[in-house]
């Protein structure tokens, strides 16, 4: 089996893995990133395909702009990048890599771990006919295939994403039929943003302001109740909500539409920091279970280090800085830099984190999840896609006597699927914890256990040993 | 101390034994109140692959008892109605050395001479019976009896069936100590709460000498750890249970098992170590299971791991049972040792405790299963790590 002995791995070459890389590079660690998708990049800086030819880069967004400075430098610098590889088990020093048909390992004196977040499944009645996505896979489509996943888009959800991916759509040439926004934020709630950092919020005004002129709506205080269609969705019934995301019965209305997505903020991944052992708190302004970390995003285990949105969700500029930090800490710890050079290169960083974490804050205010959001299930919804298990199943379970997820498991098969439980596990903490009136922190995470990723058998067959 | 309830017989481990033992007892009207610490079926029965063999591996089980296995788990599926992915289609075992095809032959041999249904398979039948088997598999048996069940759902059928009957089951509620006087053990204290009992049963797997020492009872079990893999598969793939078979070794282990699941799956194992109580999975038993079950069939190679987890089995020192009382305090019955074959002996445990409990004896003579063997012999200091 192959093994690669650097200084620091780096789990994720979105934008905190490849900050972490630069500074850790710079400061004179050996440093080598892997990542499961074919370019760098991550979600946000998504890349076309290699085998792409771009004619008009433009096109591709501000985003792509922003994202191409980091790329160009992190090739400048040298910095080693395994693509298209998997992290299927990790342990302080060492973490199992599977390329294709291969596995081999990363043996390292620390590990930064910043894989990231995905889409958080919000199930509701016919979130499961096709023409239903996330906002992430649409943008995804988008961004890497110059796909356009329908014609007729209605886009539902909370936070930035959507008002980003709308604009993105009508610019493809899609029919953005509204924009429902589940925060309606009065303008008491929007005062403290102004002391926000300057391109934030000018971000933000932009996105609102591009949606005007395209004559899209944008509908706060509305979402989807139900996708409707026999076989692909071809209508959306929408509703009004209060503080609470609770519907306000009587202001349903029907769209037509041959595309929902459905865009309810973010869960990070946590898979890595919690089988290699780190501990964790429930936050559901951060999207729910996050790694305990200091302010220099050590873990609390020693050289492994958290940046991102896995550690939380915040987004790409507090994810560059989160990276920047953990990179030069990293160097630190591994004996590269000094503690008062660590303090003097860190400085500008976790002062653009403090000011990014008060506009966060505020963010994180109107788009936390809140209890309504959980409620739109009726009982033959289905939340845990991979298995078919309903919301009726979970009741059921719950009044035979189980309390946690590990009864809900073996009863109802809820987390035994291809997704490892990506999709039901978030929401399965929260329909517990109201089924059986515990706190969402109560209820014990599914548990991690190798692969975290799918893998090939034939992987963890090694070719030396049998020749 | 709070209010003062009482059962007739206090069983200790929520897995496949302990609910079997809480079913079978009452199902003969007995009261039984079923302590477990964590959720059911949270130790070895959470983590087995739910292989039911054909063949009897305890030496020391009657064969007229050991046969009736399969005969006792479509008996308690129909009885229940309860679903527990009961599959009685037989079991294939195969050799892939010239070693083991010899033993295999003696094997089969001896098992036909005592009246199990068993044959050996030709070539044509191997590729036929089962497709995916690799050419380098020399030999193969197949026998109608045995196949799989999948010990949560069992575990949790038998808890509901138990509970149909009148039974309590507390999960979440660890055991903190036993009550004794007068040789005899009275009670349990369990969740802040003190049960008194007739009988108290010793069902903890694994955990099995821990729970004895409430008792001033040894029970010389360790944990013996196992780990398995699943496969993603289209339906198919693999048939029937598959187990290589061996020429047992001083510490038998229970071989390369590929098992089909209902659920378009496979399951794959095992490994035998012994590490205390730790159920990490690791890569080098990964490694160690790809290789092995890719040499009974290659194909699997080609399909997706989903998960490995790993699970500590009650192993004793002589690999044999124990179903026994114990010899200073004979109301405290002991049910452990079952190491890989416990879905299999799953139920017959529950029914020979619980006739131990009515009748004062078991139907079927027992007494290779004592807990006295280990005093009275030296092998009883001899348990541990190999």
């Amino acid at each position: 089996m192959r093994t690669e002995r650097v200084d620091l791995a780096i789990v994720g070459a979105g934008p905190a893995g490849l900050s972490a890389a630069l500074e850790a590079k710079a400061a004179g660690a050996e440093v080598l990133v892997v990542d499961e998708n074919d370019r760098p990049g991550g979600q946000i800086f998504r890349q076309p395909p290699r085998a792409f030819r771009i004619e008009d880069r433009a096109k591709l967004g501000r985003d792509h702009k922003r994202g191409r400075a980091l790329l160009d430098a992190v090739t400048a610098a040298g910095i080693g990048i395994e693509t298209n590889t998997a992290v299927w088990n990790i342990a302080p020093g060492h973490l199992a890599c599977c390329s294709g048909e291969t596995s081999w390992e990363i043996q390292s004196g620390a590990i930064v771990i910043a894989t990231g977040a995905y889409d958080r499944p919000v199930p509701l009645p016919g979130w499961t006919l096709p023409g239903v996505f996330t906002s992430g896979g649409v943008q995804t489509l988008l961004k890497s295939q110059r796909v356009l996943a329908g014609r007729r888009v209605l886009l539902t959800g909370t936070g930035p994403l959507n008002l980003v991916l709308a604009n993105q759509l009508a610019e493809a040439g899609a029919d953005v039929v509204a924009v429902l926004e589940l925060a309606d934020p009065g303008l008491f709630e929007l005062m403290p943003m102004l002391r926000g950092p300057w391109s934030l919020l000018s971000d933000g005004i932009g996105y609102v302001r591009q949606l005007r002129r395209r004559k899209i709506p944008l509908m706060r205080g509305w979402t989807l109740i139900e996708a409707r269609g026999t076989g692909q969705v071809t209508s959306a019934v929408i509703g009004q909500v209060d503080r609470d995301w609770r519907l306000i019965k009587g202001t349903e209305r029907t769209f037509d539409v041959d595309t929902i997505c459905l865009g309810y903020g973010l869960v990070p991944s946590t898979e890595l920091s919690r089988l290699i052992g780190c501990e964790h708190r429930y936050d559901i302004a951060l999207g729910g279970w996050v790694p305990n970390h200091d302010l220099y995003r050590e873990t609390s285990i020693a050289n492994v280090f958290v940046a991102g949105d896995g550690s939380g969700v915040a987004g790409s500029l507090v994810a560059m800085e989160e990276g920047r930090v953990a990179g030069l800490r990293a160097a630190m710890r591994l004996g590269k830099i000094s503690e008062p050079v660590f303090t003097e290169k860190s400085a500008s960083s976790l002062q653009r984190l403090r000011r990014l974490g008060r506009f966060r804050a505020i963010l994180d205010g109107l788009s936390a999840p809140r209890p309504g959001l959980f409620e739109r299930m009726t009982d033959d919804t289905l939340i845990c896609r991979c298995e078919e298990v309903s919301l009726g199943d979970c009741r059921q379970a719950v009044k035979e006597g189980a309390v946690s997820l590990m009864e809900l498991k073996p009863r109802l098969r809820a987390g035994m699927g291809m997704c490892q439980a990506r999709i039901c596990g978030p929401t399965l903490i929260e329909v517990l914890g109201g089924l059986t009136g515990q706190a969402p922190e109560a209820i014990k995470p599914f548990s991690q256990r190798p692969p975290v990723k799918p893998i090939p058998l034939a992987a963890l067959l090694d070719s030396e040993a049998a020749e | 101390m709070s209010e003062v309830t009482g059962f007739d017989v206090a069983v200790i481990g929520g897995g496949v034994i302990g609910t079997s033992i809480a079913y079978h007892a009452a199902k003969r009207g007995l009261s039984v109140g079923l302590f477990e610490k964590g959720p059911l079926a949270s130790g070895a029965s959470g983590a087995s692959l739910g292989l039911r063999s054909i063949w009897v591996w305890s030496h020391l089980l009657p064969l007229e008892s050991g046969l009736k296995n399969d005969q006792r788990f479509i008996d308690f599926a129909q009885e229940t109605g309860e679903d527990i992915e009961l599959d009685t289609s037989g079991r294939i075992i195969v050799a892939n050395s010239e070693d083991d095809l010899g033993y295999m032959h003696e094997f089969v041999e001896r098992l036909q001479k005592r009246g199990i249904e068993i044959r050996l398979l030709d070539q044509a039948e191997i590729r036929d019976v089962e497709p995916n088997l690799s050419p380098r598999v020399i030999g193969a048996a197949w026998s109608p009896i045995g196949g799989n069940a999948m010990p949560i759902k069992l575990t949790y059928a038998l808890a509901r069936a138990a509970r149909r009957l009148g039974a309590s089951i507390f999960t979440h509620t660890p055991v903190t100590g036993i009550d004794v006087a007068g040789g005899r053990a009275v009670g349990v204290r369990a969740g802040a709460k003190q049960y008194r009992a007739q009988w108290v049963v010793n069902a903890a797997g694994a955990w099995c000498a821990e729970i004895g020492q409430f008792a001033g009872v040894d029970v010389p079990v360790v944990p013996r750890k196992g780990q398995v893999m699943l496969l993603n598969a289209p339906p198919g793939f693999v048939r029937h249970g598959i187990a290589s078979l061996h020429k047992p070794g001083p510490q038998q282990t229970g071989g390369t098992n590929i098992r089909p699941t209902p659920h378009g799956q496979i399951i794959v194992g095992g490994t035998s170590e012994y590490s205390g109580f730790d159920t990490t999975a690791r890569e080098e038993n990964a490694r160690d299971i790809a290789r092995r079950c890719v040499d009974l069939v290659p194909a699997l190679a080609k399909l997706s791991v989903l998960r490995s987890w790993a699970g500590v089995r009650p192993r004793t020192s002589d690999g044999e049972f124990i179903i026994s009382g114990a010899e200073q305090l004979d109301n405290f019955l002991v049910a452990t040792g079952h190491d890989f074959v416990g879905v299999t002996h799953s139920l017959v445990t529950g029914e020979l405790i619980t006739e131990m409990m009515t009748e004062g004896k078991t139907s079927v003579p027992i007494d290779g299963f004592r807990l006295s063997r280990f005093t009275a012999s030296k092998s009883g200091q001899a348990h541990g790590a190999a």
